[in-house]
């Protein structure tokens, strides 16, 4: 509770560094990531031409395409996959900083939660079951349900007087997973061999298979999340102080609590109809912008889209190159990176808090 | 009603025969006050009393279970957030911050109830103004994270004044204050009184109560066993009895009332 002698400098002085300037940066970062991660395969692309067959497909640039080949896998194969790697990374950075602010929590994240594993499960119900009113839409609702009705579980049992018990929280998490999983292996046991081949692409988050058709779907519910988070950013400030002090400053907790669920499952729902449970994006990045500009949800909520976008673009193009011609699963790839920086940060919260039981 | 200037009009505060449940217990057991503007209450008690309980129902946080709790003649519980946080500002007891929050960002919260309203306008001006008033202008770029106890204190203190509300409901706002901190904050929340605001504070040090309180209102076992000035409240009997040990009381000692533990034998054992 006291004051301890020398503190070090650089983690007492709020960070003053603007926004704007790291978004730039950020910015062009994510267009040098999907300009490499287009030219980068097994079929090997110079950027010029990236650039050259995107400009020729929008009918900018006149000339004839020196190699033709070259046009199609860029536009057809690789470029609709970057953009679902940029939509589910801009979607889990944006969900998990969403929900840090609003469980007032650095832990809370949709994939170790089980927000994703409830989207998930959603999905898997719709492809196994074969139900489909919706057409292309069916696959993001059934997500988007299931991811509603996880978070809406996880939030209302691990809250206390109106703050997070991590300890809850994070068992809750575990017990989603694994019913998720249960469930799911159930639902792969009694399915046909066609719904058995796409619910297995899935479980380890894989983004083959992209179109364009799926980028349509999904870009469209992720920017309705992503908006309906940008709005709450103040809110969200004062939730991640508890709900009494919020309610004192003037927040509607119970209408503020229902928006901010809607937003998580929307968020997380448009990730994992594409790209199955992808862990720890979530978690890092709003970690990392946070260490950046600071805790304040306004610059934390955009930048953290930004972030997102590229990591998951950097991972997926590692995912499908490393061993190529095989790929690895995305979420083997961020959880390699991810799982270290959980364990550091439950470290860092267990020094601050100390143990919990 | 501008920000710079006079507050909202003080609505009067009235609790009638409120009981608290908390946890299957009572823990406020027919609790009635009468509070309006231009008065500074002290709530003093033994630890467990209810004192946090009854600013709590106050505040809006905790609905009685029976009985009733208003603000002007309206149940807090049904009041919308937003107008409440315009009429009363809360400090709590542990006002954590789980992330590096700016202190200036942090007393900036405290303009919340006032954005998309004209008096946004005044919002940096209140804010500033809020951090001097109680010294910790000088740590606005620090976060709140790496503060002392008394300076995270000051800093909540800062957060509800920012707020710029008649009423003020705060929960032991000087516990982690060094003396002359203390008597800034007091002499401060004295100030808003005299300009017509409703200050409720609940208070260990019952020598500050008397000195600084219009009326004190002694809290035990859940209910209220006293309220009226000091003198008439904090008497050696009443303390004695509330706290179970002896206290000795001299309201006219130079320097202010002298409410002490009565140590015999010295308070030291001499060997």
């Amino acid at each position: 509770m006291s004051a301890s002698g020398a503190v070090d400098a650089r983690t007492t002085t709020a960070i003053v560094r603007r926004p704007l300037p790291v978004a730039v940066v950020l910015a062009v970062l994510l267009v040098a990531a999907v300009l490499a991660s287009a030219s980068i395969g097994a079929y090997s692309v110079p950027v010029g031409d990236v650039v050259g067959a995107v400009l020729r497909r929008m009918n900018l640039l006149s000339s004839v395409a020196a190699d033709p080949v070259a046009d199609e896998v860029i536009w057809v194969i690789r470029l609709p996959r970057i953009a679902l790697a940029v939509v589910v990374g801009a979607a889990l950075g944006c969900a998990g900083a969403v929900m840090q602010g609003a469980f007032g929590n650095p832990l809370a994240e949709p994939g170790v939660v089980g927000v994703s594993s409830g989207a998930m499960l959603g999905a898997a119900t719709q492809i196994v079951t074969g139900f489909d009113p919706l057409g292309v839409w069916t696959l993001p609702l059934a997500a988007f349900l299931g991811g509603l009705v996880a978070v809406a579980w996880v939030y209302l049992s691990s809250r206390h007087e109106g703050r997070t018990e991590v300890l809850t929280l994070i068992l809750m998490g575990i017990a989603l997973n694994a019913l998720a999983s249960a469930a799911i292996g159930f639902l792969a046991f009694v399915a046909d061999d066609a719904s058995l081949r796409s619910l297995t692409s899935w479980t380890l988050g894989s983004l083959a298979q992209a179109t364009w058709g799926k980028v349509g779907v999904v870009a469209p519910v992720a920017v309705l999340g992503a908006l309906g988070a940008v709005s709450l950013a103040r809110t969200l400030d004062l939730l991640s102080l508890g709900d009494h002090q919020a309610r004192h400053l003037g927040v509607s907790v119970e209408r503020a609590r229902i928006r901010v669920l809607l937003v998580v499952a929307l968020l997380a729902a448009s990730a994992v109809a594409v790209s199955g449970v992808v862990l720890f994006v979530g978690l890092i990045v709003p970690h990392v912008v946070r260490a950046i500009v600071g805790p304040a949800h306004r610059a934390l909520l955009p930048l953290s889209v930004l972030l997102g976008a590229v990591v998951v673009t950097v991972a997926d193009t590692v995912a499908r190159t490393l061993v190529s011609p095989a790929e690895l699963p995305l979420g083997v790839v961020t959880a390699l990176v991810g799982a270290p920086v959980f364990i550091w940060q439950i470290r860092r919260l267990r020094r601050i808090h100390g143990a919990w039981a | 009603m501008t920000s710079t200037g006079a507050w909202m009009a003080c609505p009067d505060m009235r609790a009638q025969s409120a009981v608290l449940v908390r946890g299957g217990a009572k823990v406020c057991d027919g609790v009635s006050l009468e509070l309006r503007g231009g008065e500074f209450v002290a709530l003093v008690g033994p630890n467990g009393a209810g004192k946090s309980s009854i600013l709590a129902m106050l505040a809006g946080d905790l609905a009685p279970a029976s009985g009733s709790v208003t603000m002007g003649g309206e149940r807090i519980v049904d009041m919308d957030a937003r107008v409440l946080a315009r009429l009363r500002a809360v400090m709590t007891q542990g006002t954590d911050v789980t992330f590096p929050f700016s202190v200036r960002d942090v007393v900036q919260m405290g303009r919340y109830p006032w954005s998309d309203t004209p008096d946004a306008a005044g919002d940096d001006a209140a804010v500033s103004r809020a951090m001097s008033f109680v010294d910790v202008a000088h740590l606005a770029d620090r976060t709140v994270t790496s503060l002392s106890g008394g300076e995270r204190a000051r800093v909540a203190l800062a957060r509800v004044l920012a707020q710029h509300t008649p009423i003020l409901l705060l929960d032991e706002p000087t516990a982690a204050l060094d003396i002359r901190h203390q008597e800034l904050v007091l002499g401060l929340l004295r100030q808003r009184v005299a300009d017509g605001c409703l200050v409720v504070v609940v208070l260990h040090d019952v020598q500050a109560a008397a000195a600084f309180a219009d009326r004190v209102v002694l809290v035990d076992g859940g209910t209220v066993r006293a309220a009226g000035s000091p003198r008439e409240v904090l008497t050696a009997e009443a303390l004695s009895a509330t706290y179970q040990f002896p206290v000795a009381v001299d309201h006219d000692a130079p320097g202010g009332a002298s409410i002490v533990p009565v140590r015999r034998g010295g308070a030291r054992p001499s060997l």
